[in-house]
């Protein structure tokens, strides 16, 4: 009987009231530490069969596939990538609870089969060490030979199969070669069921300590706790295992355990410790005994590019000078699509404005849709650019080294180097990045992240800056090599990146002391970037702007014009009416801008933004840009919109709309002063810059917390720390560029 | 006083982008089943955060 091993996400690993399995299947769990080719094993085992499946306790997409070893059928479990059983993130606990076959649904492998990577043996035997306590066969697959012999490294495979007491098989995932040999011993070692010896000795004490830990659960209830997850519970201080087990045991359990590692610690063997040197010892030994390193004459292309871009100080200047080129070529080579889609966006106007007849509704055409959310479909191409150059950067491996380099500042402000890889989703978005945060082990230091994701600058600001920057940074090269409008993008996003580490500084100091846990960090080989990932992030990336534009910007645009627009005083008409008939031919058009910013006054955003303006004054703004940065709450980039719509209602000119930046040039104050100075251009940018106007962020917050304390926190501390620091900004700025 | 087309079209225009933003904040859950600790789920027993 076929039966699937899961029907997709959602479902369990079985299905709880399943059959027992007929003789013939076998189940066989995959695991790995990550980039040790574990995947691609699995593909090239399981072919095309391979789905995705969501597994019960925690969501953790893991691929689930089939394949044959004559009359016998493997379902295959393809677990997360893992440097070890001591599960302290969720994904971690995932892969203990299957190969323990512990929890509704899930059934426990026949045979295990472990990925080692050869070109770092000894880090990726720390997990089999593991792995072979766990009471089930084992079969090592060996993988990245290649590399390991391009390294000098010469691995005595069979002298290693005798020494673990398992089969050991080199393959080839590419070439497909070993394979055959592979599912013989996977066969072999399910139809055995022959547990491998254990290999790594503990101090007695150790031992003795979880014998007496053993006895508080009983041992033949219907989930018994197997001896390898009381040695967890003594040996990972604060993990997965300790809650869970304290949960379902009671605290008494936690307490327990807490009171053993103590005596352990007194007793000089304290925890982790003791286990870490126990199992590198033995490795240690293993290692040196049956893997020759033979003494390495070149140097690799990365080993030499690394030596750079990893150091200290030429590090952070490849770094400075990467990203300063990557915020100038925004500019540069958005503009020539950028102003054919806002000549694009103008020409459709003017059509639509010579065909509608005077009105309500062709205002809102014309000022709330094309003027609001036509006016942040220019900011494409922008959008394109920046996801095409950060993809290029990720993908040719120089974003793992910017990780690094990064970790080393970060640990500095006591946040886990764990922590950038969120920040770094959340310069596409904050959403994602939230949501990547859940990977992050420790409460407090998950809890830090969610709090400053949303301070790195996401691509919804981009728009705002360069509306911004392009109408009043001038275009002149600094020194002759550098844009001064690149780098003040680049300045722009730097305001996220030394914020956010200070913000950190001040949670774990005080709301969420911890201490930092280190992190490690793989760094992939130098490659060329696809131009097919490229082009698709790219693309999706474009589109996902776009439908935003289509979709939560338009439908604010609308709202602020019809708050813009009503109520329209009926005495205010017939006194301009009167007096445009009475006045000669070219001070009409004075007089109809006259009536619009009347018009707009006396609205309902004109009055709540005249009862707002004290409070933006301080930071040069007017009521017209108070009320467009309040009006952005739902996503940033709808404070273009927004600008868009009052100027164009304000101008009473909508069917010649002109380009949003000259607009802004020609607002004034009643006094004649331009309202747009240098010193208001960078106080609305760095508002932006730390302001937490988007609600998808706030609304992922809640989701991910569980509370609306934490979203409440972030918007409260965000807008208080934007205010201060725009405040600060005008202040200087005035002074130094005059008010 | 008749209301003429343009502001017809006007007023369900505005209403139907007020249910948009509205809608917009309360974003739907979509719980999984099976999925005790998935933060979809209203109903988690998990330590996430």
């Amino acid at each position: 009987m076929n039966r699937p091993i899961a029907s997709g996400a959602g479902r369990a690993f079985l299905p709880p009231d399943a059959p027992a399995r007929p003789a013939k299947e076998f189940v066989v769990a995959v695991i790995g530490n990550p980039n040790t080719g574990k995947t691609t094993l699995f593909n090239a085992l399981t072919g095309l069969t391979q789905h995705t499946g969501n597994y019960p306790g925690v969501t953790v997409e893991s691929a689930l596939g089939e394949f044959r070893v004559g009359q016998h059928r493997f379902h295959a479990v393809d677990l997360p990538g893992s440097y070890s059983l001591a599960p302290r993130a969720p994904d971690e606990m995932v892969a203990v609870r299957v190969l323990l076959g512990r929890g509704i649904g899930i059934v426990k492998p026949d045979v295990v089969l472990c990925v080692l990577d050869a070109s770092h043996l000894d880090r990726n035997l720390y997990l089999l060490t593991q792995v072979l306590e766990l009471g089930l066969p084992v079969v090592v697959a060996l993988t990245m030979m290649d590399l390991a012999q391009r390294d000098g490294i010469v691995i005595d495979t069979d002298a290693i199969e005798q020494k673990l007491g398992v089969p050991v098989v080199a393959v080839h995932s590419t070439r497909r070669t070993g394979f055959d040999r592979l599912r013989q011993m996977l066969l072999r070692a399910a139809q055995e069921r022959r547990a491998p010896r254990r290999h790594v000795g503990f101090p007695p004490g150790f031992d003795r300590e979880v014998d007496s830990l053993q006895q508080l659960f009983p041992q033949n209830g219907q989930s018994p706790v197997p001896r390898f997850l009381v040695e967890r519970l003594l040996a990972d201080a604060g993990g997965f295992v300790e809650d869970e087990l304290s949960q379902e045991h009671g605290e008494s359990v936690r307490a327990a355990a807490v009171a053993a590692r103590a005596r352990l610690a007194s007793a000089g063997t304290p925890v982790p410790q003791v286990e870490v040197d126990a199992r590198y010892r033995w490795i240690g030994g293993v290692v040196d005994d049956h893997v020759r390193r033979s003494q390495r004459t070149d140097v690799s292309w990365t080993d030499r590019i690394d030596a750079v871009v990893t150091h200290k100080l030429w590090g952070t200047v490849v770094f400075l000078v990467a990203m300063a080129v990557t915020f100038q070529a925004i500019f540069a080579w958005a503009a020539p699509v950028m102003d054919l889609i806002d000549g694009a966006v103008q020409q459709v106007a003017t059509w639509i404005g010579a065909l509608m007849s005077e009105g309500p509704l062709r205002s809102m055409v014309l000022d709330g849709v094309i003027g609001g959310a036509g006016a942040v479909l220019v900011f494409v191409p922008q959008i394109a650019v920046l996801f095409a150059l950060i993809t290029v950067l990720e993908d040719s491996g120089y974003m793992a080294r910017a990780a690094f380099l990064m970790d080393r500042i970060m640990s500095g402000f006591g946040l886990s180097g764990r922590s950038f890889i969120p920040l770094l989703s959340s310069f596409a978005c904050a959403v994602p990045g939230i949501m990547s945060a859940r990977a992050i082990e420790n409460r407090r230091d998950r809890l830090v992240t969610i709090l400053i994701a949303p301070l790195m600058s996401c691509s919804a600001r981009l728009p705002v800056y360069v509306l911004f920057i392009s109408a009043f940074v001038p275009a002149y090269a600094v020194g002759g090599v550098i844009g001064l409008q690149g780098l003040t993008l680049f300045g722009l996003y730097m305001i996220g990146l030394i914020v956010a580490p200070l913000v950190a500084l001040v949670l774990k100091r005080t709301a969420l002391r911890g201490p930092a846990v280190p992190f490690l960090l793989e760094l992939p080989p130098y490659k060329i970037p696809s131009w097919r990932v490229v082009f698709f992030r790219m693309y999706d990336r474009s589109w996902a702007f776009i439908r935003r534009a289509g979709t939560i910007i338009l439908a604010t645009a609308i709202l602020i014009w019809a708050l813009s627009y009503y109520p329209r005083s009926a005495d205010l008409t017939a006194k301009y009416e009167t007096l445009k008939a009475q006045a000669p031919a070219a001070e009409v058009s004075r007089l109809e801008a006259e009536e619009a910013g009347e018009q707009l006054r006396g609205s309902y955003l004109g009055q709540m933004g005249q009862a707002v303006e004290p409070i933006v004054k301080p930071l040069g703004w007017d009521w017209k840009i108070g009320m467009a940065a309040i009006a952005s709450f739902p996503a940033r980039e709808v404070v273009i919109a927004a600008l868009g719509t009052i100027y164009n209602l304000g101008s009473g000119e909508s069917e010649t709309s002109s380009e949003l930046r000259d607009v802004m040039r020609a607002q004034r104050w009643p006094d004649g002063r331009p309202v747009y100075t240098p010193a208001v251009a960078l106080s609305v940018m760095v508002f932006f810059a730390l302001c937490c106007q988007c609600a998808a962020t706030l609304a992922t917050m809640k989701r991910e917390t569980g509370s609306w304390r934490y979203p409440a926190i972030t918007f409260v501390y965000m807008t208080t720390l934007a205010y201060v620091a725009a405040f600060v900004v005008y202040q200087l700025g005035s002074r130094m560029f005059g008010a | 006083m008749p209301i003429d087309l343009q502001t017809l079209v006007v007023g369900v225009a505005v209403a139907a982008a007020a249910v948009y933003v509205a809608r917009s904040y309360w974003p739907r859950k979509k719980a999984t089943p099976g999925c005790t600790s998935c933060p979809a789920n209203p109903n988690r027993r998990d330590d996430y955060a």
